[in-house]
């Protein structure tokens, strides 16, 4: 018993120091700074190589713009880590006012998109609010399919209009 | 009378303070019917007046003949008559041989006389004939008609012809609404809500915004519109005279405010609002402005219309998951769900006999025109890939046609398709995207 247990513990060491010397290859073939990785960059939760993963390059304070799926109000990922960025930032301004604006793509009725945008701003809203823009006024206002930012009849074009833009 | 020289007194008023016409907007059938009733109109006799400059009988401003004639020919319905094969050009009763337009193969003929009475006043007289019973089917007869309200009686001859061959009302005696959207560059652009004649003619501006609009509801007396504006920012509901600039916001509440539609009666507005927190169907009294919620449900209640008799509503709800239609009585009691196929059915509204439902549906990857039964939940697409995008329709006051929006080669279009699907309609512009159409109610006659 105690054999098998200070063999177990061997094995331990040595998957402890192979590691331990990978680490240390690692290191010393790139910066030293890079050694630890910034699981939090930004304060957002994520590292820097995880939000390039989503798309976002640098802070994600700098994205004003969420964009969502087809007849969907429901926020990605991306959207959420920047929606809480904004959070993040009012939360030190109270009192100044934020719009979101929700916009659709072209396709479906005007009316169904007027009150879809209306959702998809309500949703930022709250998100925002949860985290941490609760002091800050803050109105949604849809336009629907009426300012589309990308003119052309495509998927490409409809993927950037559907959004709600972040302002303040 | 006394009530239609108002109207007439109104147009003039519009054309002058809101700038010149437009150009005119041309109807062209895309497909017809295999074989319309072949009608013979014959060209009117013109007596009277004798300009003493010309020597000439005062010819009046408008071809009333020619506009009965194209008016039948472009529903559809009927096949016009060269008239290189008239063997006679009768416009009196006791000159109309059968004979002749058996011969000519007409199975319908309109004869009639304009007299000139100076002023720039005609009276007109009109006839409508069923050759194969040898019948005159239609009798008419308009006394003092200003120059001005020739195209307006012109409509309505046909319209008397045309319910006395078919069985139907016409509709040529209507109007449409719709917005055109001009492109200024950089991302401007200038919105303009415009009503034309049935035919296209005299399309005139009743307001113009850099901001869009949307949704116009014509009044049941055709006299007024209702449409969502979104010239504050935000959007907002503004009831507008068609006659004058006269215009009133009724609906800036909070949230959106979408989707008036006129209860038959005029005395009610239904409309979108989220004041409560989301989309719920509200109807507003019009001479009270007191309002009352219909639906209340979190999912997005949307696009009510009214069903003809002004006792129930249906609307587009996503509460199942996917936008579809609902039926709910006038006192928001006895919900319904009306449409079961596909994942996208909305903005429906009723046809004038309340026996069916046109709508935008989406059975596949294209958005449709589809009419519903109502009795049997059958639905049928009336528009295929010829366009696409397809948006707003809306029925003509007699239920034959359906009028709506769509985007063909990159541009916006209004189209029309008859309820059977068979005969289909596109209405040309010069230029600038055309969206939103709405096919006005019978006005009063003259």
């Amino acid at each position: 018993m105690n054999y098998k247990m200070s063999g177990a513990l061997v094995v331990a060491m040595l998957l402890t120091l192979t590691a331990c010397g990978k680490k240390e290859t690692v290191a010393v073939e790139t910066e030293p700074a890079q050694a630890v990785v910034d699981s939090n960059a930004f304060g957002s939760g994520y590292s820097v190589t995880d939000l390039e993963a989503m798309g976002i390059m640098g802070d994600p304070v700098n994205y004003r713009t969420v964009f969502f799926a087809y007849d969907s109000s429901e926020i990605a990922e991306r959207s959420r880590v920047i929606i809480e960025a904004h959070s993040r930032a009012l939360g030190s301004q109270s009192g100044v006012e934020v719009t979101l604006e929700g916009h659709c793509d072209e396709r479906g009725t005007r009316e169904y998109n007027l009150a879809l945008g209306e959702r998809r701003a309500q949703g930022v809203a709250r998100l925002m609010s949860a985290a941490g823009a609760g002091n800050n006024p803050t109105q949604s206002v849809s336009y629907g399919e009426e300012r589309p930012v990308a003119l052309e009849h495509n998927d490409g074009a409809w993927s950037q209009n559907r959004r709600v833009e972040i302002l303040y | 009378m006394k009530s239609f020289k108002f109207v007439s007194l109104g147009i003039l008023v519009v054309t002058s303070l809101w700038g010149p016409a437009q150009a005119q907007i041309n109807i062209e059938i895309t497909q017809g019917v295999a074989r319309g009733i072949p009608v013979a109109v014959v060209p009117f006799a013109l007596s009277g007046q004798i300009d003493p400059v010309t020597g000439i009988v005062v010819s009046p401003p408008h071809d009333v003949s020619q506009i009965v004639n194209s008016d039948l020919a472009r529903s559809g319905e009927f096949d016009s008559i060269p008239s290189d094969r008239f063997l006679s050009l009768p416009s009196k009763p006791e000159d109309v041989r059968f004979k002749d337009w058996r011969v000519a193969k007409a199975e319908a003929l309109v004869i009639g006389e304009i007299r000139s009475l100076g002023n720039d006043t005609y009276s007109i007289e009109a006839r409508g004939y069923d050759v194969f019973r040898e019948k005159m089917v239609v009798g008419r007869r308009f006394d003092e008609v200003p120059g001005n309200l020739l195209r307006k009686v012109s409509h309505q001859i046909a319209d008397y012809i045309y319910e006395a061959m078919t069985g139907r009302p016409g509709a040529f005696d209507t109007q449409i609404a719709y917005v055109t959207v001009e492109r200024l560059g950089q991302g401007l652009v200038n919105n303009y809500l415009r009503v034309a004649d049935s035919d296209g003619y005299g399309p005139r501006t009743v307001f113009q915004s850099s901001n869009s609009i949307i949704s116009p509801s014509w009044s049941p007396d055709a006299t007024r519109l209702a449409y969502v504006s979104f010239e504050a920012n935000r959007s907002q509901i503004v009831v507008q005279d068609v006659n004058s600039p006269e215009r009133n916001v009724v609906a800036s509440f909070k949230g959106i405010n979408g989707a008036p539609a006129w209860s038959p009666d005029g005395n009610f507005l239904a409309y979108t609002s989220s004041t409560s927190g989301n989309a719920d169907i509200y109807v507003m009294d019009m001479t009270t402005r007191t309002r009352q919620q219909i639906t209340k449900h979190w999912a997005i209640d949307t696009e009510a219309a009214w069903s003809p008799d002004g006792q129930s509503l249906v609307f587009t709800s996503d509460r199942s998951g996917n936008p579809h239609i609902y039926r709910i009585d006038r006192d928001g009691s006895r919900l319904e769900r009306l449409t079961f196929n596909g994942k996208y059915n909305a903005r429906a509204s009723y046809s004038p006999n309340g026996q069916s439902l046109v709508m935008i549906s989406r059975p596949n990857k294209q958005f449709h025109v589809a009419i519903m039964d109502l009795a049997t939940g059958e639905q049928k697409s009336l528009t295929g890939g010829e366009v696409s995008l397809v948006e707003s329709p809306s029925f003509a006051p007699n239920g034959a046609m359906i009028l709506y929006a769509a985007q063909k080669e990159y541009n916006g279009i209004l189209a029309a398709v008859s309820a059977d699907g068979r005969v289909k309609q596109e209405l040309r512009f010069q230029n600038g995207d055309v969206k939103e159409p709405a096919w006005s109610p019978s006005g009063p006659r003259f």
